[in-house]
């Protein structure tokens, strides 16, 4: 048996230890017990993170041996995509879930207030990784030893070998593996009747929620540049899995605020960590079972079962809970009056919920379309745009509206008085728009924008005043606002970032245009207000792959923008064709060159001009600047602000 | 002779018959079928998952072919997507249909959305509210100060208050009183002892974590 076999089951064994000894500290109040079990926890995870660096040991020896190893990386595979090879199966991606896992209990460990509740999360905690080392020791071990000795591997997926695809599955893991957290103080919370749990998460949670999103945007950046067809996101439904858990996320970090602030939503708040949790175990299941065709289902295996099993445990075990304790949990009164911030915040809850589910409903059809018509159907991206691109539109018109309406009851003339100029800004634009002969989709977004603009802004100019009244004037400062306040403004920051993603894809999916030309070596061609111009073609061959590359030259108005390298790639051992785009980045747009082929130096090009794309990425970034900021230790505000 | 005459008849009636398909099919793919509008509700054969439109694989190129052939004889897009569904399955549809076992597909949504906006609307209709504190406030606050527990028993006091002060109590003693007040001057009533109490209950814990804030500092 592999050492790193042993480990495994070294883990496990530490792990089922830990969790009766912690759910009898509990029970008995027993402090050496709950003590020891932590320490096992501190262990687990050092056994995991040993595990893990015995499995890049591997990787970077080509220890051809390793079954694993064998499977997805070869004699030629580079460092970087060689250490990207530890998550491209399923046990490396079980292994490396585990691992943050563990993690993530360490931290919780360090950083929590060790009572009763963090000792019971970390219960709930423990039972999931334990999930996951069980698996991890038997059907999915990511040790299992060859009998021979094999003289290369077999490769690693050429559609992996993207720089994004390297970030993608660590970050996305982060983000699934830290929205366990809510779920299990949840949980802990309605056993023990304490309502402080929805304070202590909040930390993990925003945390958990960034890596999720830089996942996603990894996983969209990799389709972009990768997959070749110049888009970003095409309601796959391994990419649909991913957005669930972030869509009821985002849900209960808006509605845990009303929780905080009225005590209101609980059995909503955790209906949606739970939801959460269980979206998380699907898109970890849907990925590796297989069980519906997906452009990213990468190193299948036989695992669907065992998710399908546990996503039903969990169902039941949550069920219960919630049963028993019903009289606890039920809801306060939350809505003082229609006009108010927690009446949007509701209605932002309602379209996300709705959203996912109806996202998830549209993942699944296929499978319930086979048990009912004896066939998958396949829901494609008509279905979801016209679902949700509505949803979206309603959610960032909510985004302006949460700004303007305060907390509790907001009274309706001041709240004309307050939507007076945002709302002279909306028509000015709106009409501004449509006479430069932007088109609908853009007057609308356009629109939209200078109405969440200046709702932001305009909060934001009162929060100074208000603060700058009170503060010494030397002391008063723009960013200290934003510090003091900073749940608000990382929040103000978030939804500016989702507001540039939603102008972003408004201009990659409604004013993109392609064109097919062919070229002759020295032609060039006029598109749109660009110039290409085919210089040279090439052909290198290494004992990996071929590569076809052909150099255009692109100018805009006659001035030279950049040169562009679009190749196709195929790959020795599999024969597998690759397609590499190459793109121009502007301000305006994307120009997105696809090789489709070359024939006797004429080349078959695909271009396609993407309004706008920069926002995406841009607003991405944005998104995390807000999360910093939101995420800023209360200790080192007091000594900056006070 | 008249053999003849029918004939003729019929033999100028298939020739304006082939001419009218003829002109059919001049006319039909000018009428407006064209391949993108047909591949972007399909899914390519070649079993990567993409909408035809967007694969660029040698099984989508047959398809395209095979498309454009079908363009060129004049069929209709829906004939052109059930002649591909015959040859490549019916999983090649990329918008399921809208009937039977489907058309769930497209109410679950509608359902959905009525259903969670009727909760709402159920939920703003109850207003007996506490509030504690700001949530911009409340991370502001170290969690030893944010004794949750404190808050529940004077929660639960205040509530036990405001239940002596229900509209139906206040319609009581106005009654005993011999005043007559509108169901609306009631509720202003009613709300202004909420408010009151509300804000006494806000007072209550922002002095006790002000207290326990020095106490901290002490310390």
């Amino acid at each position: 048996m592999d050492i790193g076999s042993i480990l495994i089951y070294a883990s496990l064994l530490v792990g089922l230890f830990s969790l009766v000894g912690l759910i009898e500290g509990i029970r008995k109040e027993r402090k050496r017990d709950i003590r020891n079990a932590r320490q096992g926890i501190v262990l687990i995870s050092l056994l995991v993170t040993i595990a893990s660096m015995i499995l890049f040991y591997y990787f970077l020896t080509r220890d051809f041996n390793v079954l694993y190893v064998a499977m997805y990386s070869d004699r030629y595979l580079s460092t970087f995509y060689t250490i990207s090879a530890f998550w491209a199966g399923s046990q490396g991606s079980m292994l490396l879930w585990a691992w943050i896992l563990s993690l993530f209990m360490v931290g919780i460990v360090l950083k929590d207030r060790n009572d009763k509740l963090t000792n019971l999360a970390l219960v709930f905690l423990l039972s999931v990784e334990i999930f996951f080392l069980l698996l991890l020791s038997s059907v999915l071990d990511p040790f299992e030893r060859l009998e021979f000795m094999p003289m290369d591997g077999q490769g690693l997926n050429p559609l992996l070998r993207d720089p994004g695809m390297a970030f993608h599955p660590v970050t996305l893991f982060i983000g699934y593996a830290g929205l366990t957290i809510p779920f299990a103080y949840a949980l802990a919370g309605v056993i023990l009747e304490e309502d402080i749990w929805v304070f202590r998460i909040r930390k993990w949670t925003l945390f958990s929620w960034a890596f999720l999103t830089l996942g996603i945007a990894f996983g969209a950046e990799w389709a972009y540049t990768t997959l070749g067809w110049g888009g970003f996101w095409g309601w796959d439904p391994v990419e649909n899995s991913s957005l669930l858990p972030w869509l009821t996320a985002t849900a209960f970090l808006h509605s845990v605020m009303i929780q905080e602030a009225k005590k209101g939503m609980k059995l909503w708040n955790i209906l949606l960590a739970f939801a959460t949790f269980e979206f998380v175990i699907f898109g970890t299941f849907l990925t590796r079972s297989g069980v519906i065709s997906s452009v990213h289902s990468f190193g299948q295996s036989g695992v669907g079962p065992v998710f399908g099993v546990y996503m039903i445990l969990i169902l039941l075990m949550t069920v219960l809970i919630i049963y028993k304790k019903y009289d606890t949990i039920r809801s306060r009164d939350v809505i003082e009056s229609m006009l108010s911030r927690e009446s949007t915040f509701l209605l932002n809850n309602l379209v996300l919920v709705v959203a996912a589910l109806t996202i998830f409903w549209g993942t699944i059809f296929p499978i319930l379309s086979e048990a009912v018509e004896g066939y998958k159907i396949t829901v494609g991206p008509p279905f979801y745009n016209l679902i949700e691109i509505p949803l979206g539109v309603a959610l960032v018109v909510l985004m302006g509206l949460c700004v303007i309406v305060g907390w509790r009851r907001f009274d309706p003339k001041k709240f004309m008085n307050q939507v007076k100029y945002p709302g002279v800004a909306t028509v000015v634009v709106g009409i501004v728009s449509f006479i430069a002969g932007f088109g609908i989709p853009a007057t609308i977004g356009l629109a939209i924008l200078a109405f969440v603009l200046s709702t932001h802004v305009r909060q934001y100019v009162i929060d100074y005043r208000e603060f700058a009244e009170k503060a010494n004037p030397r002391r008063a400062n723009p960013i200290k606002v934003v510090l003091k306040k900073r749940r608000r403004y990382g929040g103000y920051t978030v939804h500016l970032g989702v507001f540039l993603i939603f102008l972003g894809t408004i201009g990659g999916w409604m004013y993109d245009s392609t064109h097919e030309v062919s070229l002759n070596p020295g032609q060039a061609i006029t598109l749109k207000d660009y110039s290409f111009v085919y210089k040279d073609a090439g052909f290198s061959e290494d004992k990996v792959k071929r590569t076809w590359m052909v150099q255009i030259d692109v100018y805009k108005n006659g001035e030279f923008v950049g040169t562009s390298y679009p190749k196709i790639e195929q790959y020795i051992r599999t024969g597998q064709d690759i397609v590499k785009v190459s793109i121009i980045s502007t301000l305006s747009k994307d120009v997105y060159i696809i090789l489709e082929g070359l024939s006797n130096g004429v080349a078959y090009l695909k271009i396609k001009f993407l309004p706008l794309m920069w926002m995406i990425w841009a607003g991405v970034s944005l998104m995390m600047v807000g999360v910093v900021i939101a995420l800023f230790p209360r200790r080192m505000i007091r000594e900056i602000v006070e | 002779m008249m053999e003849r005459k029918e004939r003729s008849i019929r033999a100028a009636g298939i020739r304006v018959m082939m001419g009218v398909v003829a002109v059919l099919l001049l006319i039909q793919p000018a009428l407006g079928v064209t391949l993108n509008e047909v591949q972007k509700d399909l899914i390519c054969s070649c079993g990567c998952g993409k909408i035809l439109e967007n694969c660029d694989c040698q099984a989508a190129g047959t398809m395209r072919q095979e498309i454009q052939q079908m363009i060129a004889m004049g069929y209709s897009r829906d004939r052109i997507i059930k002649e591909m569904q015959n040859m490549y399955g019916k999983e090649i549809l990329a918008n399921p249909p809208k009937e039977g076992f489907f058309l769930t597909l497209w109410t679950y949504p509608v359902i959905g959305l009525a259903a969670g906006a009727l909760v709402i609307y159920i939920i703003s209709k109850k207003r007996n509210v506490t509030w504690y504190m700001d949530p911009d406030d409340v991370i502001n606050v170290e969690e030893e100060d944010f004794d949750l527990e404190m808050d529940e028993e004077d929660y639960v006091a205040m509530r036990a208050k405001k239940k002596e002060h229900t509209v139906q109590e206040f319609e009581e003693e106005d009654y005993l009183e011999g005043e007559e007040e509108s169901g609306e001057e009631l509720e202003e009533e009613f709300e202004e002892e909420s408010e009151d109490l509300e804000k006494k209950y806000e007072e209550i814990l922002k002095r006790e974590l002000e207290k326990r804030l020095k106490k901290r500092k002490r310390e």
